[in-house]
């Protein structure tokens, strides 16, 4: 848990007294104190209470989008802003729904991680890893902290990026993000460097980076390569009705990122998540998103691609199961001159769900020479589920390639016929048929991921078929 | 999330004063209408009233918007009967329509400003019972089928500009195709518009009785050189069960043409119905064409193109609403932009619960001919059943330049050979157009826009 904050209350500038008795109690709904007091009791910089301020006007007269998932369950009234940890600790492992515990269960997730998992332990067993890794990245000169304490320790390079691609001003679930953020990581890579292992949000100590509003900020300088990869394939149990993400990347020159996610949110999410990546001259930027939880998601990762000879690639996979609304995509703008960019996007439906691709593919004036191609497919599983696509492609440049294709279809009976002939019974044929779908995605995550992936993909077609 | 994906607002409002319901009184009283129609009309007027003018926050308007037109100045064509016709020679010389009165058609319709200037049905073609006439004359000798059917494929409900149209039509044509006549040669008709700040509102209904099939061409066209008009039309089509319609548009609109049109059919089982169409005039002009396969096995097929330069602009938008069993579409749609032309394509297949075994395809091809030009494709796909397959692919590309070099290496000039590679591309929609007719009208469009 954080430590207690230095607050040096002579030193403060803002408009507003506190009272002697003063209690920070959580309450619900949203309003300027409230955004006030968050930023005092983190003990920010004036600059950030100023930008959470105007974040919470943003926010204020931003409208809900009008297109997309249906979004008139969200009560914005009815959430915590902010909560002490201390608070978060309440929760017991005896309030984590069964459902869950059984699928820690099935994908035979160690007892400690379980916890962490449900949030009910602060963390599993893996300080040694985390200290040795924690030494070995200091040693290259990275930072990998969350992101107050990179507020803390590194208010200059903060202050320089934050909010920098990802403007409070940009959409109203952004904005709301900029006004209440807490937690979520902060990293930078110095020019050259390459970080071997993949950064895991979990093997941060005190990681709070499963909470409600995370911001997470990553600088890869010239020449640089990280991989980040956020959640895990293990259902993140959550009782907050909300979880309003923003994550901004900046790849400097020559830099290469790539962020892997899987969203397993509990089925109770709205998962509405803003994330975009700057791809400066000859940088790389990769989402990987992986979206298997919540309610409802709406999320486009972007990726601006700014420098001559920036490339991005979005590779996502979607499950909606029954009463799941998965809609996602990506966004690709090209911005220079010989710019690249591939996506592939694979969507499953079932059991009443509804997966979307939603995306953007824009190449502007003067971005000559770009090239882009978007492979979408989706597979719907039965006859109560559904799957739209609906890219948007603008071209404003004539020396241009691009292309686009998507296909929706069933699992194919030809298929499902020659695994059965060979005597695999139609459960196990047909998630086969399922992996093989997505495997061009899950191939480009971490192994144990991978595997996880695969096991989940199982436990979700159960008793798909038939 | 992120703001790219949510639509801003403008707000534009249509002068209630430019049009008026004493119009549409007006417009029933010269033509002496039944009491249906009239009745039809303000029903549509009032739709009209309470519509509100489409704003960038619907989706099908973010790309495309009326703004400039200046609805102050516009007004009705004189609503009383013209002057005589001039020589159809001369007509058709000063309507730019690139057709010969001696070919061969089962029969043609010409209008000019909402009047009939030429009328022809061959005779052989009539005594099959096949009807062709300009719509006012069929409210008034065939008021049963008229009434039945007029405005109830595309409902003055469902946009302003349908339900402008509905209110006001002044002029278009109706067809009626017995049952299991069928009439190979193709019926034409023209809609000419004429006059600065003309609005015009043309209406064709179309309707095919079981096993029926006919070829219609709308040729709409207005050669004249104003500041502006305004044409809101609409057309539908439909099929009864096994009929087959082949049904092309080609807008020539003049430079100066704002127009939101609606063409639809509505197919019963086992109908086909082809679509040529052909967008290359008008300054600026919003489409709305679809589709609706109501009944078992009907099925539908689309090839159309569409042509932007100087600064026009031009929005197809279409859809396939696939609402029962084993229907099928195939759909290919190729768009050029050039010089500061701006195209948008929409093209949505959409397949309804129970459109189990539906099988459809769109692919939309765009060139760019210059830095420019914009296109922008938005395919999409809506999908609420399982056994089925749609697919869409989309490309946008820049001229080949190898190509242009190959024929420039044989001596051909660089703007003749960036013309013919151009032509090459349209060619693979162009030559999907069974209907020898429609193709070569087609492709004589589009070289002539090209040459200009």
């Amino acid at each position: 848990m954080p430590a207690r904050l230095d607050i040096d209350l002579d030193n403060y500038k803002y408009g507003f007294s506190v009272p002697e008795n003063y209690v920070f109690k959580a309450r619900k709904g949203l309003d300027e104190q409230i955004v006030r007091e968050i930023s005092w009791i983190k003990g920010e910089p004036e600059w950030m209470t100023r930008f959470r301020l105007h974040a919470y006007q943003s926010f204020l007269q931003k409208p809900m989008p009008t297109w997309g998932a249906d979004l008139s369950g969200v009560r914005f009234d009815d959430i915590y802003y902010y909560i002490k940890p201390t608070e978060k600790q309440g929760r017991s492992w005896d309030e984590v729904p069964e459902e869950i515990r059984n699928t820690f269960e099935r994908l035979g997730i160690p007892e400690a991680e379980r916890k962490f998992l449900a949030g009910v332990g602060a963390q599993y067993e893996s300080e040694m890893v985390y200290h040795n890794i924690q030494k070995n990245l200091a040693e290259k000169g990275v930072i990998f902290l969350d992101m107050d304490s990179g507020l803390r320790q590194y208010p200059d390079l903060v202050r320089e990026h934050f909010g920098t691609v990802i403007p409070p001003e940009d959409n109203k679930f952004a904005a709301l993000n900029s006004a209440v953020w807490s937690g979520g990581s902060f990293i930078y890579v110095p020019p050259g460097v390459h970080v071997e292992l993949p950064l895991q949000a979990y093997f941060r100590i005190n990681a709070r980076d499963m909470g409600q509003f995370e911001r997470t900020l990553i600088i890869a300088d010239e020449g640089s390569y990280v991989h980040y990869v956020e959640g895990c394939t293990a259902p993140t149990y959550s009782s907050d009705s909300l979880h309003s993400a923003v994550v901004e990347i900046i790849a400097k020159r020559g830099a290469r990122v790539r962020y892997t996610t899987i969203q397993n949110w509990s089925r109770n999410v709205y998962n509405l998540v803003t994330k975009r990546a700057v791809a400066h001259q000859d940088a790389t930027v990769e989402w990987v998103d992986c979206n298997l939880g919540s309610k409802v998601t709406m999320k486009y990762p972007s990726i601006w691609l700014m420098g001559p000879g920036a490339h991005g690639e979005i590779l996502s996979i979607a499950f909606a199961g029954k009463g799941q609304v998965q809609d996602a995509g990506g966004k690709i703008i090209h911005a220079a001159p010989h710019t690249s960019s591939v996506v592939t996007s694979k969507s499953i439906s079932k059991g009443g769900g509804r997966t979307v691709y939603r995306g953007l593919l824009k190449v502007v004036a003067g971005a000559s020479g770009s090239k882009s191609n978007v492979v979408c497919d989706a597979l719907i599983l039965d006859e109560q589920s559904a799957s739209d696509t609906v890219p948007t492609i603008e071209i404003e440049e004539s020396n241009v390639t691009i292309g686009h294709e998507a296909t929706v279809s069933k699992v194919s009976e030809e298929q499902l016929f020659y695994l059965q002939s060979r005597g695999i019974d139609e459960h196990r044929a047909a998630t086969l048929i399922v992996s093989g779908f997505i495997e061009p995605v899950v191939k480009e995550l971490p192994m144990e991921y991978a595997l996880e992936m695969n096991r989940l993909i199982d436990l979700e077609m159960e008793g798909s078929v038939g | 999330m992120g703001d790219n994906l949510v639509s801003r607002t403008h707000n534009t409002t249509l002068p209630a004063e430019i049009f008026a319901r004493e119009m549409v009184a007006r417009l029933s009283e010269e033509r002496e209408e039944p009491d249906w129609m009239r009745e039809k009309r303000h029903i549509a007027w009032s739709l009209f009233e309470e519509i509100p003018m489409p704003a960038s926050q619907d989706e099908h308007w973010r790309r495309t918007n009326l703004n400039t037109v200046k609805w102050d100045a516009l007004r009705l064509p004189e609503s009383i009967h013209p002057e005589p016709a001039p020589s159809p020679g001369r007509l058709f010389e000063e309507l730019h329509v690139a057709l010969n009165p001696a070919e061969h058609v089962a029969g043609r319709l010409v209008m000019l400003n909402g009047h009939v200037v030429w009328h022809e049905l061959q005779p052989k073609v009539a005594a099959q019972g096949v009807l062709f006439m300009d719509l006012t004359a069929a409210v008034h000798h065939h008021p049963d089928l008229v009434r039945q059917h007029l405005m109830q494929a595309v409902t003055p409900g469902e946009g302003k500009f349908a339900a402008l149209n509905g209110a006001l039509w002044n002029g278009g044509a109706f067809v009626y195709i017995p049952r299991d006549v069928k009439v190979e040669q193709p019926f034409e008709i023209v809609i000419g518009l004429q006059g600065n700040n003309t609005a015009l509102f043309p209406r064709v209904l179309i309707i095919a009785e079981a096993g029926a099939s006919a070829v219609v061409v709308e040729e709409l066209v207005a050669p004249d050189h104003a500041d502006q008009a305004f044409s809101a039309g609409v057309s539908e089509i439909i099929t009864g069960a096994g009929a087959s319609i082949t049904y092309a548009e080609l807008q020539r609109w003049g430079e100066h043409v704002f127009a939101c049109n609606t063409r639809r059919a509505v197919q019963s089982a086992h109908s086909h119905v082809t679509w040529n169409l052909g967008y290359l005039g008008g300054r600026l002009s919003k489409t709305f064409v679809d589709s609706a396969l109501r009944e078992d096995g009907a099925s539908c097929q689309v090839y159309g193109i569409y042509f932007v330069r100087g600064r026009q602009h031009i929005d197809l938008d279409l859809a396939v609403h696939h609402v029962a069993r084993h229907t099928y579409a195939d759909l290919l749609i190729k768009g050029a932009a050039h010089e500061r032309g701006r195209a948008v394509f929409r093209g949505l297949i959409h397949i309804d619960r129970v459109g189990q075994q539906a099988d459809s395809y769109l692919k939309n091809d765009n060139l760019i001919l210059s830095k420019d030009a914009r296109i922008d494709s938005i395919p999409s796909l809506i999908i609420d059943a399982n056994d089925v397959r749609a697919s869409h692919g989309a490309t946008v590309g820049h001229l080949d330049e190898e190509h242009v070099f190959y024929l420039q290496s044989r001596g051909i000039p660089r703007a003749l050979a960036v013309r013919l590679v151009t032509e090459s591309f349209f060619a693979s929609v162009l030559e999907r157009i069974e209907q020898e007719h429609i193709r070569r009208k087609l492709t004589e469009a589009v070289i002539s826009k090209l040459e200009r």
